[in-house]
């Protein structure tokens, strides 16, 4: 039986079960998204930072030098392997392709600093609650296609999110699954092969 | 021959401040940017906005003030923006840039073991937010005392432990702790002070040389001794890059305060006027303006949204810019702002500071709309305050076209 986890440490489990499938998987380029609010992502970071650095060399990034100086005080002892994106591009790290790698938070407007390193990164490669695309910014057809491909190469890895009325979890290789709350309990609804719509949501809530 | 020189040195004195403009705007030459931020000049002007203004016009009431500027010097909108206001938390914007202006982001605190020629020990910190007795400890871990162990701690004298204006009810809170140099877990218990400290290493040294005498004694803080003294042993900090987003992107007040007293070199005393001063020499308005802390926990500060608006432009310019915003909160991505409008077109747009105290909030910084930077700054002084209107505001003010 599928359930949903009952707090955010059993989630971070699931978390750790997901990216181990994705390390034996073909892919490269993965996503972990946590939408709900009130949470401290940097801890939800570290806990795959330590995960995944027992199996490999890991590093961590962040888009700027201040959210980096922050983690490198919170997390000393590992205060070497954090960088921003642009610096962790311009290091030697780049070229391990024997490693792995955490994004915290990438936003559209870090775009020119985060495509880049992904491109030059040829390791596994996990991304923390990304934000690639944004249809406000005011951008050429050429570049948004771009981040359209772009966008194309990432792989979910896991997804948790509470609907009202619902949840929407997926733990990497399985598909998607909606969960309906029912006298404060949440019972699973479907499957889906891809990540479904608002409308499909809907309909099967 | 002379009416030619005077001919040329009125050409270059009225013609330098229009060149130096068109350095500044063209935003290219680090060097020519810092020289525009350290002269007391600023270029700005207002911009009719009609689209702005009736907005502000129609949502807010007496209890707000806004400043909306953008990235080329121009005042979209004002509201009030002349009223002087209690920033809260938004004072941290001025103290933190003052800080990050005197320092190399990758600089760090001291805490440092001294000791003179006759092997006296002084034991003097930097209010390091992050000091434990762990490193307590590791000062004191000397192979070679004497047989007489004279200590001195050096502290700030009580009275200076607390800025003008902080309420007797914030000083029994965390957020209220007192700002001393010498500061376990930056005061988080008040009962680990000075004198528990005394204590502490009496007991520590006692039990590694117990045949020795020892002395301790506590000395109003010196920024430097008459004294002739070596290193002994010493703690660093985190840098000042990662103290500074602890103040603005976590809002905490102890490294604010501690921050601001180390770059204006104050801490015998609570002198707040530094940091006025370096704002005047700007040029920015800083008519009425009230300085108490650097925290902004005082209630006795008053700013205009004009002054904080034209801070934040100004600070465009400093050479540490880039530092200074990528220590900021980001609107549902990070620090105080995390989980405010996370799920809006908003989120990861507004890089910038709340601030909060009974009867105030406020909320300034850098928004990024279309490609451009806006800056905004709004503060409410009320009875009643409402921070959902401040945040739809703000969405509101991301919505509208730009002022062309």
């Amino acid at each position: 039986m599928i359930l949903l986890p009952k707090d955010l440490n059993n989630a971070l489990v699931d978390m750790e079960k997901s990216a181990l499938s994705n390390l034996n998987s073909q892919d490269f380029r993965f996503t972990i998204d946590f939408r709900f609010e009130g949470l401290k992502f940097n801890r939800i970071g570290f806990k795959l930072y330590e995960f995944l650095s027992k199996q490999n060399n890991t590093f961590l990034t962040y888009s700027d030098p201040g959210a980096v100086a922050l983690a490198q005080r919170d997390y000393q002892e590992i205060k070497d392997k954090i960088f921003t994106f642009k610096s962790f591009n311009e290091s030697p790290n780049i070229s391990n392709i024997d490693s792995n790698l955490i994004s915290m938070l990438p936003q559209p407007y870090d775009f020119d600093s985060f495509e880049p390193m992904c491109e030059n990164y040829k390791g596994k490669h996990f991304s923390i609650n990304p934000k690639f695309e944004d249809a406000n910014i005011g951008i050429g057809s050429v570049i948004r296609e771009r981040r359209k491909s772009f966008v194309k190469t990432w792989v979910n890895s896991y997804f948790l999110q509470p609907l009202n009325g619902g949840a929407l979890m997926r733990i990497y290789p399985n598909n998607w699954m909606l969960f309906k709350e029912k006298d404060n309990k949440y019972i699973f609804v479907k499957d889906f092969e891809n990540k479904p719509d608002n409308e499909t949501i809907f309909i099967n809530l | 021959m002379f009416k030619r020189n005077l001919v040329f040195i009125i050409s270059f004195l009225t013609l330098f401040p229009f060149f130096l403009l068109i350095l500044v705007l063209s935003e290219r030459n680090k060097f020519i940017n810092n020289l525009y931020f350290d002269i007391p000049l600023i270029f700005v002007r207002k911009k009719k906005c009609l689209d702005y203004d009736y907005l502000m016009n129609k949502h807010l009431d007496d209890t707000f003030s806004v400043s909306v500027m953008d990235e080329n010097g121009f005042i979209l909108s004002e509201y009030n923006s002349d009223k002087l206001r209690i920033p809260a938390s938004n004072l941290k914007l001025l103290s933190t840039g003052y800080v990050i202006d005197k320092y190399n982001p990758y600089d760090s605190l001291n805490t440092s073991l001294l000791v003179d020629k006759k092997e006296n020990y002084y034991l003097i910190g930097s209010g390091d937010p992050d000091l434990s007795l762990k490193d307590i400890d590791y000062l004191l871990n000397i192979k070679n005392f004497n047989k007489d162990i004279n200590l001195y701690i050096l502290e700030v004298k009580d009275s200076n432990k607390w800025p003008k204006g902080w309420t007797y009810n914030d000083k029994l809170y965390s957020y209220g702790a007192p700002i001393t140099s010498l500061a376990i877990n930056s005061n988080q218990d008040i009962y680990l002070d000075k004198f528990y400290l005394k204590d502490y290493i009496y007991r520590k040294l006692k039990k590694n040389y117990p045949k020795s005498n020892i002395n301790i004694n506590i000395l109003n803080f010196r920024n430097s001794l008459n004294k002739k003294l070596r290193l002994s042993k010493n703690i660093k900090s985190s840098n000042i890059l990662s103290l500074v987003s602890l103040a603005n992107a976590e809002s905490h007040n102890f490294t604010s305060e501690s921050l601001f007293k180390n770059a204006s070199n104050s801490w015998q005393y609570n002198d707040y006027k530094k940091l006025k001063d370096w704002l005047y020499f700007r040029g920015l308005p800083i008519e009425g303006l009230s300085i108490n802390d650097a925290s902004g926990l005082s209630r006795s500060n008053k700013v205009t949204t004009k002054l904080i608006s034209a801070f934040l432009y100004k600070m465009r310019f400093n050479k540490n810019f880039k530092y200074y915003k990528s220590s900021l909160s980001i609107l549902g991505v990070r620090g105080t702002l995390s989980n405010k409008l996370i799920n809006s077109n908003l989120s990861g747009k507004f890089f910038g500071k709340t601030g909060t105290l009974s009867n105030v909030f406020s909320l300034s910084g850098y928004l990024h709309k279309k490609n451009k930077i806006y800056i905004v700054s709004i503060i409410q002084n009320s009875n009643n305050v409402d921070v959902n209107k401040t945040f739809k505001l703000m969405s509101e003010i991301y919505k509208l076209d730009n002022c062309l």
